[in-house]
């Protein structure tokens, strides 16, 4: 009687045919992008690769900054979990300031995942929040928060969606990567504009399709991982 | 919606969900006792107040010694300790940060917010795992789709859906195709918290609410009370609410399709409901404050903590068969005021505001300057599409006043604003029904 019994009982109900439904952010509009059990455990795997480059290991706090309704925390957590760590969360508003501040002073993070603007704002509005921040050994925001973070001294790079795939920067390289086992990425020429391809038989699959996320790829990166590598700044 | 009836025979762990008094109560002889030996010696804040009460582990063997002996832990002395030592989980820790899977928040609204440790089993959130009892009871199954963007301040949500074999869909309730969502997979539970309720009002200026969520088995409603107002236009709906909470910070506690109080599992936490004033335990029915013990929390557990929260509560069978304690939650601690010698709670205030149709939505904040005050102050949020213009705003005061008159016998303060601007207030993402002048 107790909670590992809960979860044996759980788990001896049939599987979900998903492990979920996330979205993609496409040029033509944002779809419903439907995620199989084999996807997620890719993502994970290959999330957990890239953190295992930050040396994320046991009794390593990784905090994420999330809307709620995002796919990408519940893979880089798997991620990071996976790897001995484990993750705090606060909401991606602004007013979420109060609980980064609660999280920085009493349980520093090695690694931020996901400021958003509405947050870079209130960061760079306070001098002692900025300052916590910038004791953070990898803050990794969204693309429009990183010149808010720069104006207060803050060196953050940039992780984004990019359609059904997520660009998560290395430790020490020259961009954010994407999963080449699952993604590839065009650009459109002359253009910050970008399209995706699955190349895995994943449940939502792409053909060169325009995606919202901006950003230039490049040739690659000094880390030298394989798969597309792309600047989002 | 199906009848309640039709989906009202499953438990998804029977034999614990119904188990008898005796038995629980036995268990929590066993549990207590396992305890101290946990905590002591390892929880800093938790020894040092053993050694102040004179006890040792040993000394508790069972409800009554626990009861009598083991002395209250309280936010505060959790917050002293941090700020103190900097120790993240205020002198409650046992075990090292390595055994951590994640660390999740209080919601901050009287303070620094305090964190709540876990670790997770074969990598799935215990808060998640304890909420699939309900959710089963309330005829959630194995290939239902969930909507789970709206809840994910205690990890990650989508678990909950994985747990119970369903397919967790992320999209919140302000997502701009939410309908779009609904209309492709007819899913069958999402949560609402907190004044995100009043988004569906909103949804209703332009869509058929009944038609449109008549796929949902259940809705969930967390993070404050909901008005009978509300309550009412969610029936209207043809929306069947399941209210969940904090079962005392320990694990979640929600309405089984009976709605008759939230069942606390009690083999997750011990629960006490005791006098404000004298510390003794109230009668199950009477209104006491919420004493929580964590049971499943082998890292940061919390022990004989005083919740603040004022709960009245039931070991009677439930209608639907189960014997947990379930509660009703009354108010908080800090809610209790009396002006000009009438006691008020944020509940009263709230009946008035819900029979006047510009602030029946229930937004709302008592400004507080002590326990007795001699003038009562209410900022009221209004519908702006109800009430424009300065005059109609002018008689939205006159008649406010008089429904607070008319439940209260006093006079009010009023300031008005649109709902909106009372809601952009907030600094936690809920209201505060009662904040500091």
């Amino acid at each position: 009687m107790n909670l590992r019994d809960t979860l044996s009982a759980s788990l001896a109900l049939p599987r979900a045919p998903l492990a979920g439904v996330g979205w993609a952010e496409l040029a033509e509009g944002r779809v419903l992008a439907p995620i199989g059990w084999a996807d997620a455990e890719a993502d994970a795997a290959w999330a957990a690769g890239l953190l295992a480059g930050y040396g994320i290991g046991r009794g390593d706090h990784c905090l994420f900054a999330t809307t709620g309704s995002e796919y990408w925390p519940l893979q880089l957590g798997a991620a990071v979990t996976g790897l001995g760590g484990f993750i705090g969360n606060i909401g991606a508003a602004g007013y979420e300031d109060r609980r980064l501040s609660v999280y920085l002073r009493f349980l520093p993070p090695k690694a931020v995942f996901g400021l958003s603007a509405e947050l870079a704002v209130k960061v760079a509005g306070s001098p002692e929040l900025a300052a916590l921040v910038a004791k953070v050994p990898y803050v990794l925001a969204l693309p429009a928060a990183v010149p808010a973070l720069a104006g207060a001294g803050i060196t953050a790079r940039a992780m984004s969606p990019v359609g059904p795939a997520l660009a998560l920067p290395c430790a020490d390289g020259d961009g954010s990567h994407v999963d080449g086992g699952q993604f590839s990425v065009g650009q459109l020429a002359g253009t910050r504009s970008m399209t995706v391809s699955t190349t895995a038989a994943r449940e939502f699959r792409l053909a060169g399709a325009e995606v919202t996320a901006a950003g230039t790829v490049l040739p690659g990166c000094a880390c030298g991982r394989p798969g597309p590598v792309l600047d989002l700044l | 919606m199906a009848s309640a009836t039709a989906r009202s025979s499953g438990m998804l762990e029977p034999a614990v969900e119904c188990m008898p008094r005796a038995e629980l109560d036995a268990y929590h002889d066993d549990k207590l006792a396992e305890l101290g030996r946990l905590g002591y010696g390892r929880a800093p804040l938790l020894t040092r107040l053993w050694d102040e009460a004179g006890i040792r582990p040993a000394d508790i063997r069972g409800r009554a010694d626990f009861t009598a002996r083991v002395p209250f832990l309280t936010k505060d002395m959790i917050r002293d300790y941090r700020s103190a030592s900097g120790a993240p989980f205020g002198g409650l820790e046992c075990r090292e940060l390595t055994a951590l899977d994640g660390v999740f928040t209080s919601s901050g609204t009287t303070g620094d917010a305090t964190f709540f440790a876990e670790e997770w089993p074969d990598g799935w959130s215990p808060h998640w795992i304890g909420a699939t009892r309900a959710l089963y009871g309330a005829g959630i199954r194995p290939g239902d789709y969930l909507l789970v963007g709206s809840s994910g301040m205690r990890g990650p949500h989508a678990q909950l859906a994985q747990l119970l074999g369903a397919v967790p869909i992320f999209v919140g309730l302000t997502d701009p195709q939410l309908l779009e969502v609904i209309e492709r997979y007819r899913p069958a539970f999402m949560t609402l918290v907190g004044f995100t309720a009043l988004e569906l009002l909103e949804l209703s200026k332009s869509v058929d609410v009944k038609e449109v969520f008549s796929c949902f088995k259940v809705i969930g409603f967390a993070g404050e009370p909901l008005g009978m107002a509300m309550r009412e236009r969610f029936a209207d709906w043809g929306i069947e609410l399941l209210t969940w909470s904090t079962a005392g910070d320990v694990a979640l506690c929600f309405e089984c399709l009976e709605h008759d109080g939230l069942h606390m599992w009690e083999d997750t936490g011990f629960f006490e409901v005791l006098d404000v004033e004298t510390g003794q335990p109230v009668e199950d029915g009477g209104v006491g404050e919420l004493i929580s013990t964590s049971l499943c929390n082998t890292i940061a557990p919390l022990v004989r903590y005083r919740t603040e929260d004022l709960v009245r509560v039931s070991r009677e069978r439930c209608g639907c068969g189960r014997t947990h304690l379930r509660q009703w939650p009354v108010g908080r601690l800090g809610d209790l005021m009396v002006v000009r010698g009438v006691s008020v709670t944020p509940s009263e205030v709230w009946r008035a505001l819900e029979t006047v149709p510009e602030t029946s939505a229930g937004v709302f904040q008592i400004v507080k300057t002590g326990t007795h005050m001699e003038r009562l102050t209410i900022r009221v949020g209004y519908d702006a599409d109800q009430a424009a213009g300065p005059a109609e705003v002018a008689g939205l005061r006159d008649r406010v006043g008089a429904a607070i008159w008319a439940q209260l016998g006093i006079e009010a303060d009023l300031e008005l604003m649109t709902t909106g601007r009372l809601l952009a207030r907030s600094t936690t993402g809920k209201i505060q029904r009662v904040v500091k002048a």
